[in-house]
């Protein structure tokens, strides 16, 4: 039993340690900073500059995150205050099954209906972030939406009973009493969204257009760094295949990051809760 | 007076943005409906591609899908329950069980194209397995192991400890207990966690596209590569066959949904057992 | 009641300890296959009569549709023999066969000088033309080679440069595993040169295609085979890509489609090449996407 448990940390420090060690030679010969830093990418040149997949992950993230998290947030609220009893049971399978969706069919989605609307709204190809951002929006709004409302549906009857009572209407209740007790987990859930949306590799491949370049307009391509990993694995050998570990690397100290934001998130709700 | 409005403009935000989600969801699976439905026949299901144009049904694909969720099943099954037992009934908060709690969390992040590359490194060429299901299964299984572990491991805590009191009070050792009482109870969420797990599985490309490779040909054993669902998917999708990529789509789709359905369907049982 | 939960506890763990057992005979069986490789080591050295064995093919995604007419033939006339074919790039499949990984590596390229070492047999199996493609109402029909070198590297920005209307020139590439891209990367641009750095970079040539098909201002590059009604494929100083003008070398864009093997092949890798090469695959399934070499 033990030793089933001991699997998953044995699992974790493998691709750590593989990853790492596969990474290490390009680490040190190109320099972390310079890595990071570089402002080119283009490794059949030698060219290892992570910058411009960074900015175009952030770039994706942020738009993914306007459009996302406040819609995600909005459809639990829904969810939890508005919605009739009937309805709420028929909408929250449809939302889980919008999480279970693979990511293909969503880029192929993207592809096929939302590139072609940013090209002609836009100009261009159609393949870039603002296609990339939509995609991630509707990817990530599934896990926000049933986190928020796990969250939501958790504060008790007793506060929005008691904000009623005071007379406050009942939007006034959910803005001031109901979100602020739920505030944490719906943190919680705005997190995980940035996990997934960082993380999303299939479905952003397919819609931004790969090329390594600062994001600049709404129809020019862009990359991210999971999407030239997936790319680049086919083919590179070499130092390019190194630098590859080196951006999985990077993925997974940006993993451990939203973990410990997380764990930062729940502690602090312990904390809260039990000073209320 | 303008609370009310505030109040009134509050409530229709909430049911325009919950239904516009809702709507985004319906576009995405009315989509592939229309254009999959027609022109579908069974024998897509039961039929090789062939040609040089890839005409044809997927019958190798789905066996390769199902053999490599079946495979990832029987691998991660085992290690998640027992690694679940033991955090939910033999051990406290020790070292271990938190360095295990944090490992499941940062596998549970870490985006699939790590665990992809990862795969084809270690597994496919590391340990020479070639692209192949069992390399395949591999990946998704420390893949889907964080989901697998917390799905049991909340399913046997949920488990009355009534059960357990019975039980010990009966005379029956600690470990008959668990194995007698507490997990044929709790094995309809548990059961629920390996369809969610097995969905994963089965939805997932990135982290199969360079591990169980891309060959079209039917699987019959662990060290033999295969074009799983999804995989087929984004090479008809690129290589521009949408009708066919349509029809691929909506058997993915069909697969999953039933998936969540088998899984809610179970978690309702469940429910009804014990909170009832 | 608590004897009918008791028996269902019985048949549950029951049902639990196969599944467990199931798992780790599944498990065992598998790792004793690991040791073995993907070699021609199940090949019979009777002759043609009785073929057996595997063969793991992989590489160019160009070469990937004949290798997978080619593996779906030659299987179906030797059931013994499996063919496993992949399709992930050319680099990956001259990578693959020199390390034993694979027994055929597909390229759409000629071998790197540093590849030259790995003691790799060049079987040559098909030639593919590569075509510009642009938008059907694109005004211009052809380009020089100049031009077309320009266009890519991002040196002419403008269609009204070479003739054609007042629009920013949308380059739709393919992404670096291609070997279409390496092709022009190495007989058409130049080695040294750089793709212009707005290029997009699309995983399929169908995407290129269907791209190119509905912007205007596209222009892409795909292989003659992929060519159809709804792009229009240009002419390159004064010459339209076709068998014949590929054949005949007046169509300046054409290469070598390829298959390695570490060594001269042995049964039943040598069958298959056989039978790649010989007439009836070369007419019949070659020639309907690429330009067959016999």
């Amino acid at each position: 039993m033990a030793a089933a448990a001991a699997t998953a940390v044995v699992g974790v420090a493998l691709i750590f340690a593989f990853v790492l060690q596969t990474a290490w030679p390009v680490l040190t010969r190109v320099g972390i900073a310079q890595f990071i830093f570089g402002d080119t990418w283009y490794p059949t040149r030698g060219r290892f500059g992570l910058l411009p997949l960074v900015a175009g992950s952030a770039a994706l993230l942020l738009g993914a995150l306007l459009l996302g998290a406040p819609a995600g947030v909005m459809t639990a609220i829904f969810l939890s205050e508005y919605c009739p009893k009937r309805l709420a049971s028929l909408l929250r399978p449809a939302i889980d099954l919008l999480a279970g969706i693979p990511s293909v069919i969503y880029g192929f989605f993207g592809l096929i209906s939302i590139v072609p609307i940013v090209r002609s709204v836009f100009g261009g190809a159609g393949f870039g972030p603002v296609a990339g951002s939509l995609i991630l929006a509707v990817m990530i709004l599934p896990t926000i939406t049933s986190v928020s409302r796990d969250a939501l549906e958790a504060v008790p009857r007793d506060y929005r009973l008691g904000g009623l009572a005071l007379g406050a209407t009942q939007w006034r209740t959910v803005y001031d009493v109901v979100v602020p007790s739920a505030w944490s987990g719906i943190v919680t859930s705005v997190v995980l969204g940035v996990g997934r949306a960082v993380g999303e590799t299939m479905a952003v491949l397919m819609v931004i257009g790969n090329a390594p370049r600062f994001p600049r307009a709404a129809g020019q391509p862009i990359s991210a760094l999971t999407s030239q990993v997936a790319l680049d694995m086919a083919y590179a050998s070499g130092d390019h295949r190194t630098a590859l570990f080196g951006i999985a690397a990077l993925l997974l100290f940006i993993t451990m990051g939203l973990v410990g934001v997380g764990r930062l998130t729940v502690r602090r709700q312990a904390r809260q809760g039990r000073r209320r | 007076m303008t609370r009310r409005v505030a109040d009134w403009t509050a409530r229709a935000a909430a049911w325009a943005v919950a239904g516009a989600s809702i709507a985004v969801l319906l576009v995405i699976i009315g989509q592939i409906v229309i254009r999959g439905l027609p022109g579908f026949r069974l024998s897509f299901l039961v039929t090789a591609p062939h040609g040089i144009k890839m005409e044809g049904g997927v019958f190798p694909m789905i066996v390769a899908s199902s053999f490599l969720t079946l495979l990832t099943l029987l691998i991660v099954g085992p290690v998640g329950i027992g690694a679940a037992v033991y955090l939910a009934e033999f051990a406290g908060d020790n070292r271990l069980t938190r360095l295990v709690r944090f490992a499941a969390d940062t596998l549970a992040g870490v985006p699939s194209i790590v665990f992809g590359l990862f795969g084809l490194a270690f597994f496919v060429y590391f340990l020479q397995m070639g692209y192949s299901i069992l390399a395949g299964a591999l990946t998704l299984s420390m893949m889907v192991l964080p989901t697998m572990l917390r799905v049991s491991e909340e399913a046997i805590r949920a488990v009355p400890a009534s059960y357990r009191e019975g039980s010990l009070g009966l005379g029956a050792t600690r470990w008959q207990t668990t194995l007698r009482v507490v997990l044929p109870a709790a094995m309809p969420a548990m059961a629920t966690a390996l369809i969610l797990s097995v969905g994963r599985a089965f939805g997932e490309t990135a982290a199969v596209l360079y591990t169980a490779g891309m060959t079209p040909s039917t699987p019959l054993l662990p060290l033999e590569g295969g074009r799983t669902l999804t995989v087929h998917l984004y090479l008809l999708a690129t290589t521009g066959y949408i009708d066919p990529a349509y029809r691929v789509a909506l058997v993915l789709l069909a697969v999953i949904l039933s998936f969540n359905l088998l899984a809610g369907w179970l978690m309702a049982r469940f429910r009804r057992r014990f909170v009832a | 009641m608590r004897e009918k939960r008791m028996k269902e506890g019985t048949v549950r763990r029951s049902a639990l300890v196969v599944v467990i057992l199931a798992a780790v005979v599944a498990v065992l069986v598998a790792l004793a296959g690991c040791g073995k490789q993907p070699a021609d080591q199940g090949a019979s050295e009777t002759g043609d009569q009785s073929l057996s064995g595997k063969i793991m093919i992989g590489g160019s995604t160009t070469v990937l549709p004949i290798a997978q007419a080619a593996a779906e033939q030659f299987m179906a006339a030797n059931p013994q023999v499996r063919v496993e074919v992949q399709g992930t790039g050319s680099s990956e499949g001259i990578k693959g066969v020199s390390e034993g990984v694979l027994n055929i590596g597909d390229s759409s390229r000629e071998l790197k000088p540093e590849e030259s070492k790995l003691d790799l047999v060049d079987h040559k199996i098909a030639i593919d033309a590569l075509a510009l493609v642009v938008n059907p109402d694109n005004k211009v029909t052809n380009l020089t080679k100049k031009q077309v070198v320009d266009i890519l590297t991002g040196k002419i920005t403008n269609w009204k440069d070479v003739g054609g209307a007042d629009e920013d020139i949308v380059v739709v590439g393919r992404d670096e595993a291609s070997g279409t891209r390496e092709f022009v990367q190495k007989d058409i641009i130049g080695e040294d040169a750089k793709f212009a750095a707005d290029a997009l970079a699309l995983p399929g040539a169908g995407q290129v295609k269907a791209t190119v098909a509905k912007t205007p201002a596209g222009i892409g590059y795909v292989g003659l085979g992929a060519v159809d009604d709804s792009v229009k494929a240009l002419k390159v100083e004064g010459v339209a890509p076709s068998e014949a003008t590929v054949k005949g070398d007046t169509y300046a864009y054409h290469r070598y489609l390829h298959m390695f093997t570490k060594g001269e092949p042995t049964d039943p890798t040598k069958a298959f090449l056989d039978f790649v090469l010989g007439e009836k695959f070369q007419t019949e399934t070659v020639a309907s996407e690429f330009v067959p070499v016999k």
